[in-house]
C-alpha cells in the first residue's frame, strides 16, 4: 500500500499513467484507426516496444530514492524480509503498470465492434504485455537497488532494456551458431512476436518467468550484499 | 536485556568494529562515545539490524539477532541520524506505515501512543517535508517508539537541534527510559553525560571504556592534585607551600574578577594535603572558601581514552 501511495503523492505514478495513455492513444489513432488497420498485434507490438522508455519511471525510484532518502534503513530494520519488500515493491509497479495498459482494453473494444477480433491472438498479445511488464520491472527492480541515483537508474534500465530488444536484429549478420541461438532466444522481441501470432510456447514462458526470477534473485543477492557491508 | 558479545564488523581491510562487548538492562541508558569514524553508527546499525556483523553476537532478551529471524527485530526501536522518513507523507501516515512495517493490529492506537510520546500529536496531520528539523527528529523517535520495542537505539537524537529542541528532545528520552534499555551516540559530551547511566567508549572500532560518567572521570582523576580558591596573601600562601616538605604548587592566579587567589597544589601520599592546606592558611590569617581535588571534565577524559591511541596506532600502521 505504501509503495501505491508513493507513486501517486510522488507524482510518478500519474506522470507514467499519463504520458502512458497518451501514447497508446497516439499508436492506436495513427496505427489503428487513421491506417484503417484492424491489426491487434500491431498495436500491441507498437506499444511492447515502447515499454522500455516507460517501465524505467516507474522502477527508477524503487530502492534508490530510499537509499539516497536514508529510508531504506526504516524499511531494512522492520520485521520483513527481504523477499516480502521485494514483491511488495514489485506487485506495486506491476498494479500500477496494469493500471496503466487499461485503455488497451478499450482500443481492442473499439476494434472489436468493428468485427476485428481474434480471441487468441489478443489472448496472446496481453500475456506478452503482461510477461514483459513483469520482466521490465524486475530488471528495472535490479538496477535501482544497485544506485542510489533515480537518473542512472532509468538510464542504465533503459539502456539494458534496449540492448535486449536490439540484440534480435543481430541475427541477420551472423552465421548459424550456438551465438545465434543464444542471441535469438535472449532477445525478448522474438518471444513477444510469437505470443502475440498466438502461439503459446513453453520455451517462451520459461524465458519471461526465468529471467524474471533471476533479476528478482539478484536484487535479493544485492540487498542482502548491502547488509553484509 | 540486550548483550553485545564479541561484536565485530569489518569493511575489505579495514575493521570497524573489533570484538566489542557490553550489556545494557531496562532503565538503563547509556552512551555510546567516540571520535568520527570510530564505529558508533555501525555498531548501532548491526543491533539494529540494518548491517550483519562479521562476528560476534547480539542478544536481546536472550534471543540471537539472526539476518534470517525477522521477528525479534519487533523487539528494537530505531533512530538513525537521519531519521528515516518520506517527506511526500504526512505525520500520520508515516507512523502508521511504521505500524503495518512492525505488524501492529491495532495500529490508530499505536500511533497514537508513540505520537502522545514524541509530543506530536498536533502535527499528525501535516506533511514531513513541512516539519521543521526539530519535529522530523521527534517524528523520528516516534517512528522508533511504535509498538513500545524493550530496546531503543538512537544514533545522534539531538544533531542539529537549537538548544531548546535538545533541552525537549532530552527530557522526552528520559520521561521514556524507564520502559526500555536506550544506547545513544552523541558527540555533545556535557549532554550525554547528563543522561546517561553509562558510557561506552569507541576507539578506532575498540571498546576503550564502560563505565559511569563519574566513575571515568574519578578514573582519570590526578591522584594528589587539589584545587584550592583562598582569600590570603598569595605570596606568603605559595612561600609557606613551597617550604612545607610533600606540598608542590602548580598553579597560583587570582580568580576572575573577584580577591580570592585559585590554586593547584600537588601533595605526596604521605601529607594530609586539606590540613597542611588549612594549616598554612590559618597561620597567614586566611581563610579557605574551596577545596576539592582536581577532577578532570569529561572532555579531558575523553581525549585521554582516544586521540593517543588513535596517535599511537596511527604511527604503528605508518
Amino acid at each position: 500500500m505504501k509503495e501505491l501511495r508513493q507513486y501517486w503523492n510522488s507524482l510518478t505514478g500519474a506522470v507514467f499513467l499519463a504520458a502512458y495513455a497518451l501514447m497508446i492513444g497516439y499508436q492506436f489513432y495513427v496505427g489503428n484507426l487513421l491506417a484503417q488497420n484492424g491489426s491487434v498485434s500491431r498495436l500491441f507490438e507498437s506499444v511492447l516496444s515502447m515499454l522500455m522508455f516507460f517501465i524505467p519511471i516507474l522502477t527508477m525510484r524503487l530502492f534508490a530514492e530510499e537509499k539516497k532518502m536514508h529510508t531504506d534503513q526504516l524499511v531494512f530494520t522492520a520485521p520483513v524480509s527481504d523477499a516480502q519488500i521485494m514483491a511488495g515493491k514489485f506487485g506495486a509497479a506491476w498494479l500500477v503498470f496494469g493500471v496503466g495498459s487499461l485503455p488497451l482494453l478499450w482500443a481492442v473494444c473499439v476494434m472489436a465492434g468493428y468485427g476485428c477480433f481474434q480471441g487468441l491472438t489478443l489472448l496472446g498479445n496481453f500475456t506478452a504485455l503482461c510477461l514483459a511488464g513483469a520482466l521490465f520491472i524486475a530488471i528495472g527492480m535490479l538496477v535501482s537497488a544497485c544506485t542510489e541515483n533515480q537518473v542512472v537508474a532509468a538510464i542504465v534500465s533503459y539502456v539494458i532494456l534496449l540492448g535486449m530488444w536490439s540484440i534480435g536484429y543481430l541475427q541477420a549478420y551472423l552465421p548459424q551458431s550456438l551465438l545465434l541461438d543464444v542471441i535469438r532466444y535472449m532477445s525478448y522481441r522474438s518471444h513477444i512476436q510469437r505470443l502475440a501470432s498466438g502461439v503459446f510456447d513453453c520455451s517462451t514462458f520459461v524465458y519471461f518467468v526465468s529471467l524474471t526470477a533471476l533479476c528478482l534473485g539478484i536484487c535479493c543477492e544485492v540487498l542482502k550484499m548491502r547488509r553484509d557491508g | 536485556m540486550l548483550n553485545v558479545a564479541r561484536l565485530s564488523k569489518r569493511y575489505g581491510r579495514n575493521m570497524a568494529i573489533d570484538e566489542i562487548s557490553f550489556q545494557i538492562r531496562q532503565g538503563e541508558i547509556v552512551g555510546l562515545v567516540g571520535h568520527n569514524g570510530c564505529g558508533k553508527s555501525t555498531t548501532m546499525k548491526i543491533i539494529s539490524g540494518y548491517l550483519n556483523a562479521t562476528s560476534g553476537t547480539v542478544q536481546i532478551d536472550g534471543e540471537i539477532l539472526r539476518p534470517d529471524d525477522i521477528s525479534i527485530r519487533k523487539k528494537i526501536g530505531y533512530m538513525p541520524e537521519v531519521p528515516p522518513l518520506y517527506t511526500d507523507m504526512t505525520v500520520g501516515e508515516q507512523l502508521r506505515f511504521a505500524c503495518e512495517l512492525k505488524g501492529i493490529r491495532q495500529a490508530g492506537q499505536a500511533m497514537q501512543e508513540a505520537a502522545r510520546k514524541a509530543d506530536i500529536q498536533p502535527v499528525l496531520g501535516r506533511l514531513i517535508g513541512h516539519l521543521s528539523k526539530g519535529y522530523r527528529q521527534r517524528v523520528g523517535l516516534a517512528q522508533a517508539l511504535v509498538g513500545n520495542p524493550p530496546i531503543l537505539i538512537l544514533d545522534e537524537p539531538t544533531s542539529g537541534l537549537d538548544p531548546r529542541q535538545i533541552v525537549e528532545m532530552r527530557e522526552m528520552i528520559q520521561a521514556n527510559a524507564s520502559e526500555h534499555a536506550v544506547l545513544m551516540s552523541s558527540h555533545v559530551l556535557p549532554e550525554i553525560s547528563a543522561m546517561c547511566d553509562r558510557l561506552v567508549v569507541l576507539s578506532n572500532g575498540k571498546l576503550v571504556a564502560d563505565d559511569h560518567p563519574d566513575a571515568l572521570r574519578e578514573r582519570f582523576r590526578k591522584k594528589g592534585l587539589y584545587a584550592v580558591t583562598f582569600c590570603a596573601d598569595a605570596a606568603q600562601f605559595q612561600q609557606n607551600v613551597q617550604s612545607t616538605p610533600g606540598l608542590d604548587l602548580v598553579h597560583l592566579a587570582q580568580t576572575p574578577g573577584k580577591e580570592s587567589w585559585d590554586a593547584q597544589i600537588h601533595a605526596d601520599d604521605a601529607i594530609d594535603a586539606s590540613r597542611a592546606v588549612w594549616d598554612i592558611l590559618s597561620k597567614a590569617g586566611g581563610r579557605v572558601i574551596r577545596f576539592a581535588p582536581v577532577v578532570p571534565d569529561l572532555e579531558e577524559v575523553f581525549l585521554n581514552l582516544t586521540q593517543d591511541k588513535r596517535y599511537a596506532e596511527g604511527k604503528e600502521r605508518g
